[in-house]
């Protein structure tokens, strides 16, 4: 019943995320952060080092300059991560960061945790995403 | 009474038989989605071999004679008995037919074809090595395989009138390796250095490890001529393609399906190289009696120390530093290398061209041929140690059989020059 439920809703934000392109980023609303994740890479393709751009904002827009962030992720299916280690590096820009060192190997459901320690609260995103 | 028996008994094998035809069939026609994924597996797809930022003489046609002549000369051994073609023979794709290598001991792996791996951005089935020129060093210290030395290397091309012609045109004047003052007979550098080796300036212990980093390129140019060849799967796949008829059997077809469909093989062994280049644990055994192998988590410490890695001083030379801002970067596969407990007993996926003539399987030859592989993947064990990320197939028999008809049809001999199969004439 539950993977039924997850496919049900994995079929509909999935493919959604799936059809992310520049001016429609991969949008994560939390409890009190909102990120907005842009890959480089268009197509989005396996076996290939890329970055994303990311926006980090709060609920009401305003930018998030984080005190930590940190990215990784995996394929739940599989139990295993990233093939890589991403960096998310701040650019200067309120709110506005890259993610270095992006890669997927494998075809299927991904999923990317962004870790925000920021306004003396702790979140993590997470944005669903198959391949 | 007994031919009523035998005609029954013939009536449901046929009837058995046929039932098996019928879900062995191959699909007809394939979906959209089908042919496109047979497609970005078709040799046709592989792009050019880039080039390497961190060997200038990587293209060099000269560095691969260089590199060809070192990969048969048994002289690059602590006997003289032992060359890279010892454990990567030509006429077995690159490999030695082995369980594990034996060299001047015994190696701890299974030897891996040579073939392709030049579009790899890791080495070794645990991925210790971050570049061809890199992985092509470290056997030729490892005392059960060549067991020799950098500086006894440097001697021998010192000393050599065509190897020093030749290493000095591509790399500049040698050091002055006559001096055994200062470059001793003797001095080991690795596994341990010895007094030797420690005793000597640091400068010169640098210029050695200069040339035998150069001679690792030197291999490697070598090394990345061994390319695929066309295959019967390559043909089906142009076949398709182009809209002409193709010669391929039904088993193969039906093997196909099951390997982009229901077995799901192509998430790890996906494009034209059939690897994704990536660590997995799939629960493979460990050879009878040894303790499980660590994979790919042990090789991440000597990875990031290796003088010779992407980003060490040997590399850093032939072009730009690393920049971690660029995202076309070189090193950015060793910058952002992964890590975790996921990858504890993961080993890299190997790539399933020329299957034919590299038994046994697996990094320690665990697999007798290639019935025992699907066989093991149709079970999916638990893993030793870490965690299978596979699971079970639950093939048929006659699956599997169809599998194997697919694998066997990806068998080509490899796009290689005849000079460049053999020891260099004289």
């Amino acid at each position: 019943m539950t993977a039924a439920v997850y496919l049900l809703v994995c079929a509909t934000l999935c493919q959604a995320n799936a059809q992310a392109r520049e001016d429609h980023p991969y949008q994560v609303t939390g409890t009190y952060f909102v990120a907005s994740l842009q890959p480089a890479l268009q197509p989005l393709v396996i076996n290939q080092i890329h970055r994303w751009r990311l926006q980090l904002t709060r609920l009401d827009g305003s930018p998030v300059v984080a005190d930590r962030l940190q990215v990784n992720g995996g394929m739940p299916a599989h139990d295993h991560g990233l093939p890589t280690g991403p960096v998310a590096q701040f650019t200067g820009e309120p709110g506005r960061y890259t993610l270095y060192g992006m890669k997927f190997h494998m075809q299927g459901d991904w999923q990317i945790y962004l870790h925000i320690e920021a306004d003396d609260r702790s979140e993590v995103l997470t944005l669903n995403l198959r391949l | 009474m007994t031919r009523l028996r035998l005609a029954a008994a013939i009536l449901i094998l046929a009837l058995v038989s046929l039932v098996i035809a019928y879900v062995q069939r191959p699909p007809d026609p394939w979906t959209e989605d089908e042919l496109n994924l047979i497609q970005s597996l078709a040799l046709y797809t592989l792009p050019p071999l880039g080039g390497d930022p961190t060997n200038p003489v990587a293209d060099s046609t000269q560095a691969a004679i260089l590199g060809h002549t070192i990969f048969f000369d048994t002289r690059f051994s602590a006997t003289a008995g032992v060359a890279c073609s010892t454990c990567h023979q030509p006429a077995l794709n690159f490999t030695d037919g082995r369980v594990v290598s034996l060299a001047i001991g015994q190696a701890k792996r299974n030897a891996p074809s040579i073939i392709g791996t030049a579009y790899s951005p890791w080495l070794y089935w645990d991925g210790r090595k971050d570049s061809l020129w890199s992985q092509a060093l470290a056997p030729l210290e490892d005392p059960d395989e060549h067991g020799g030395d950098r500086l006894q290397f440097a001697h021998i091309v010192y000393a050599d009138p065509d190897y020093r012609k030749t290493y000095e045109m591509l790399f500049g004047p040698m050091p002055n390796l006559a001096n055994r003052q200062r470059f001793p007979i003797g001095a080991r550098a690795a596994p341990q250095p010895n007094s030797l080796w420690l005793a000597m300036d640091e400068a010169d212990r640098v210029a050695v490890n200069a040339v035998f980093a150069n001679l690792g390129r030197a291999i490697a140019a070598y090394e990345r001529l061994l390319l695929p060849g066309f295959s019967r799967f390559d043909q089906y796949a142009l076949a398709l393609r182009e809209g002409y008829d193709p010669n391929y059997t039904r088993l193969e077809k039906r093997g196909l399906d099951l390997f982009i469909n229901q077995a799901n093989c192509t998430q790890c062994h996906n494009g034209p190289l059939f690897t994704n280049n990536a660590f997995h644990n799939t629960g493979l055994l460990s050879r009878p009696g040894h303790l499980p192998d660590t994979g790919r988590i042990g090789a991440i410490d000597s990875l990031q120390s290796d003088p010779f890695n992407c980003l060490g001083q040997y590399a850093a030379d032939t072009r730009q530093q690393a920049d971690p801002v660029n995202p076309q970067q070189r090193c950015a596969e060793l910058i952002f290398m992964g890590t975790g407990k996921t990858l504890v007993g993961a080993f890299r996926t190997p790539s399933l061209r020329n299957l034919a003539k590299t038994q046994p399987y697996g990094h320690a030859g665990q697999f007798e041929n290639l019935k025992s592989v699907l066989q093991h993947y149709n079970n999916a064990p638990d893993a030793m140690i870490g965690h299978n990320e596979a699971k079970p197939l639950n093939l048929w028999p006659w699956e599997l059989n169809a599998l194997e008809a697919f694998l066997l049809s990806l068998q080509a001999p490899p796009e290689v020059a005849p000079r460049w199969m053999n020891p260099p004439a004289g």
